[in-house]
């Protein structure tokens, strides 16, 4: 990232637009709770002890996944700025995804993310594909939630006992697939990139496949496991780089 | 108020701040290509909007489809927007409704998630506000050789993702 770009990315007016992205995110929740607990109030569903209890409950259990988030929360802070960071991982989708989608929009500028220096369009291209990736569920949430969507429901997720059509197959296949094919493309381009790039990528591979196995007598680690993963691979590749 | 009252409200809020927010996530895209005039050209925005249908078009539809049974429509508006469904929002709320004793499908179990995953909101973006703070004083004095591996942050990504892809193609075990 040049100088003019960093600049940019960690701006006053990026942070500004992050911030105020994510304040309609705390409006709608404060919104909503307000709402429910109004109507909890009004029809005794909850006892004020219970609302108490929940709101507890609900900020505790949310601590150790809040946190877990950290470590690639800094990394994509150190690629792409932290109003980036707020802005994605602070709304609609997890660390990883924000980071797959930003790596895949580099990919299609022609530029590998963390290997070639990214410009100010490929910044803005990396943006506007994040914020398209979201729209899917922004726009299918209120239509589903209206009712439309237990048709497709019934399409997308058959009774495994009952016989699938063929169009239930095709596009079952298609959506499984298409995917993975672009998480393969991603992986090759980064394999191409040298040795380094190779042994950071096994070494990630390995450890999840450890620490998720770890996590069922731990629970609690299932959270940090690609945290943890990601990290120690990343570096590993001070130990890789010096021995290529 | 009466339940569908209740819910008339949370659709226009909840879809009114999808709206919006869908709105705001495309400024930055907009402002750089016209304020630095750096549009990267049609073929790079329609690779970016093909290659996202096909990464991504199955969970716009599947991953809140599926969680609507548990998350009722108030989660579904909040996990949607805030994001992290199933390893936050999903446990915050079952977590919730575990702890007032709540049938899941009742009006007690869908209050008690609601309430619960607005405080899983507030903390989570607290959290990474403190965690975005501090991050910017971290990286300005981390050595260069650590700078450096952040680099193959992604490759470390695209490699903790492997095993999935292999899970996908292994057979099942039997229970």
């Amino acid at each position: 990232m040049s100088d003019e770009l960093r600049a940019f990315a960690t701006s006053p007016l990026l942070w500004i637009i992050a911030a105020l992205t994510v304040s309609i995110v705390i409006l709608q929740a404060l919104l909503f709770r307000r709402r429910a607990v109004a109507y909890t109030r009004e029809h005794g569903i909850l006892t004020e002890e219970e609302i108490k209890t929940v709101t507890r409950n609900g900020a505790i259990s949310a601590i150790g996944p809040a946190l877990a988030v950290f470590i690639l929360a800094i990394t994509i802070s150190g690629l792409l700025g932290g109003p980036f960071v707020l802005m994605r991982v602070g709304i609609i989708g997890s660390a990883d995804t924000e980071l797959r989608t930003a790596t895949a929009a580099a990919l299609i500028s022609g530029k590998t993310l963390g290997v070639d220096p990214i410009d100010m369009s490929t910044f803005g291209t990396i943006f506007f594909t994040c914020a398209f990736m979201s729209c899917g569920y922004l726009i299918w949430v209120p239509i589903m939630t209206r009712g439309l969507g237990k048709s497709l429901q019934k399409f997308l997720m058959p009774d495994p006992n009952e016989e699938q059509t063929k169009a239930q197959k095709i596009v079952g296949g298609l959506l499984m697939v298409l995917p993975l094919a672009m998480i393969g493309l991603m992986i090759f381009m980064y394999a191409s990139s040298g040795p380094a790039f190779i042994l950071v990528m096994a070494t990630a591979a390995i450890l999840k496949v450890v620490l998720d196995k770890l996590s069922a007598n731990a629970p609690a680690l299932k959270s940090w496991a690609l945290g943890l993963a990601v990290l120690v691979s990343m570096l590993s590749s001070i130990v890789w780089n010096m021995m290529f | 108020m009466n339940y569908d009252e209740y819910i008339k409200g949370i659709h226009k809020i909840g879809t009114a701040c999808m709206l919006g927010t869908m709105v705001m996530t495309f400024v930055p895209a907009i402002y750089i290509w016209v304020h630095f005039n750096c549009f990267p050209g049609m073929a790079v925005i329609s690779g970016c909007i093909v290659a996202m249908l096909g990464q991504e078009a199955m969970s716009w539809f599947i991953e809140p489809t599926m969680w609507f049974p548990i998350l009722g429509v108030t989660g579904s508006y909040m996990s949607s927007l805030s994001g992290n469904t199933s390893s936050m929002r999903l446990p915050v709320a079952l977590a919730c409704q575990a702890a007032v004793n709540a049938e899941r499908g009742t009006e007690r179990a869908e209050m008690a998630a609601t309430i619960g995953m607005a405080s899983s909101v507030f903390l989570n973006l607290g959290v990474l506000a403190i965690v975005l703070v501090f991050g910017e004083v971290i990286l300005a004095v981390l050595p260069d050789v650590i700078k450096g591996t952040f680099n193959y942050a992604v490759a470390g990504v695209m490699g903790a993702m492997i095993p999935m892809i292999f899970s996908v193609f292994m057979p099942k075990k039997k229970k």
